[in-house]
C-alpha cells in the first residue's frame, strides 16, 4: 500500500458519491413527473389518503436536494484530504 | 374532459407503478452511497483525519436519506392503493397494500422491469414528448403533432407486430421483435396516461423548467 493507492481509493469513493448524485437526480426527475400526474389526477379529492400521498410526493424534491448536497459535501471533504496528502 | 372514472383509475394505477419504480431508483442511490462510504472507510484505516471522517459521515447520511426517500415513495404508494381500493375495488390486481411492509427489492425490480419492457415505446415517446414541448414554443402545433404521434404509437403499443392486431396475414417486417403481450386494462392505462402526460407537458412546461433550472443552480 502506498500513497498513490490511497488516493485511488478515495477517488473511487468520489466516483461513487458522484454516481449517487446522478441517481438521486433521476429520482428528482421522476418525482417531478409523478407529482404532476398525481396533482392532475387527484385534484378535487379531499380524501385523507389522497392528501397524505400528495403531501409526501410534494416533499420529495426537498428530500432529494438535501441528499444531493450531502454527497457534494462528502466529495469536498474527500478532496480536501487528497490535497492534504499532497 | 368527460366525467369518466376509468381514466382516473388507469392514471392512479400508473401513479402506483411510477412510485414503485422511483423507489427502486432511490434504493440504487443508497447502494451508490454505501459503496462510496466503504471506499472512504478503506482509505481512512489508520487515520482519524477530520475531513475523511466527515466525508464518511456525509456518505452515511446520503445512504440513509436515499433509503428514507424509498420508504416515503412506498408509503405514498400505499396511500394511493388504499384510495384505489376504496373507490374502485378490484382495480389493484397485485393485492395492493403491503400492510406497512416494504416491498422487497426483487418485487420492485421485477415490477420496474416488466413495466420497462411493456412500455418501451410509449415510455420513450413520453420522454421525447415532454422534451419537445419544453424545447418548442409553438405549443398548439406541438400538441397536434404529439397527438398524431401518440395515436400512431398507441395503435401498435407493442411494436411493429401489435398485440392488438387482428390481421391474419404474416407481418412483412422481418425484424419483428417478440414483446410481452399487453392486456386491455394496461393499454387503456397507457392511453389515459398518454393524454394526461401530454396535458402535463403542455400546461406545466414553465413550472417544470423553472424547477429544473432552480435545481441546476443549487447543485
Amino acid at each position: 500500500m502506498n500513497v498513490n493507492e490511497v488516493k485511488r481509493t478515495i477517488r473511487s469513493g468520489n466516483e461513487a458519491a458522484a454516481q449517487a448524485k446522478t441517481t438521486l437526480g433521476q429520482v428528482a426527475d421522476e418525482a417531478t413527473t409523478t407529482l404532476d400526474l398525481a396533482q392532475l389526477t387527484l385534484q378535487g379529492s379531499h380524501d385523507d389518503d389522497v392528501v397524505a400521498a400528495l403531501k409526501i410526493i410534494k416533499g420529495l424534491d426537498g428530500e432529494v436536494d438535501r441528499a444531493i448536497r450531502r454527497a457534494e459535501a462528502a466529495i469536498e471533504h474527500a478532496n480536501a484530504y487528497l490535497a492534504a496528502i499532497g | 374532459m368527460t366525467g369518466d372514472m376509468s381514466a382516473v383509475v388507469a392514471q392512479l394505477l400508473e401513479l402506483r407503478e411510477r412510485l414503485a419504480a422511483t423507489a427502486v431508483i432511490a434504493m440504487r442511490a443508497k447502494a451508490d452511497a454505501e459503496h462510496g462510504h466503504d471506499q472512504y472507510a478503506e482509505a481512512a484505516r489508520g487515520t482519524t483525519h477530520p475531513r475523511l471522517q466527515q466525508a464518511m459521515a456525509d456518505m452515511r447520511i446520503v445512504g440513509d436519506k436515499s433509503a428514507r426517500i424509498a420508504r416515503l415513495l412506498n408509503k405514498a404508494r400505499d396511500h394511493v392503493t388504499a384510495y384505489l381500493n376504496r373507490i374502485a375495488p378490484g382495480a389493484v390486481r397485485d393485492g395492493g397494500s403491503h400492510a406497512g411492509a416494504m416491498p422487497t427489492g426483487e418485487q420492485l425490480l421485477a415490477d420496474a422491469e416488466r413495466r420497462a419492457n411493456a412500455k418501451a415505446s410509449v415510455g420513450s415517446f413520453l420522454r421525447r414528448a415532454v422534451k419537445n414541448v419544453e424545447n418548442i414554443q409553438d405549443s398548439t402545433k406541438t400538441a397536434t403533432e404529439l397527438g398524431e404521434t401518440g395515436v400512431k404509437i398507441l395503435r401498435s403499443p407493442s411494436g411493429p407486430k401489435g398485440a392488438q392486431s387482428t390481421s391474419t396475414t404474416t407481418p412483412s417486417s422481418a425484424t419483428t421483435v417478440s414483446r410481452p403481450k399487453m392486456d386491455v386494462p394496461e393499454a387503456a392505462a397507457q392511453i389515459a396516461v398518454l393524454g394526461i402526460m401530454t396535458a402535463v407537458a403542455i400546461h406545466k412546461t414553465s413550472q417544470v423548467l423553472g424547477r429544473t433550472i432552480a435545481r441546476w443552480r443549487n447543485r
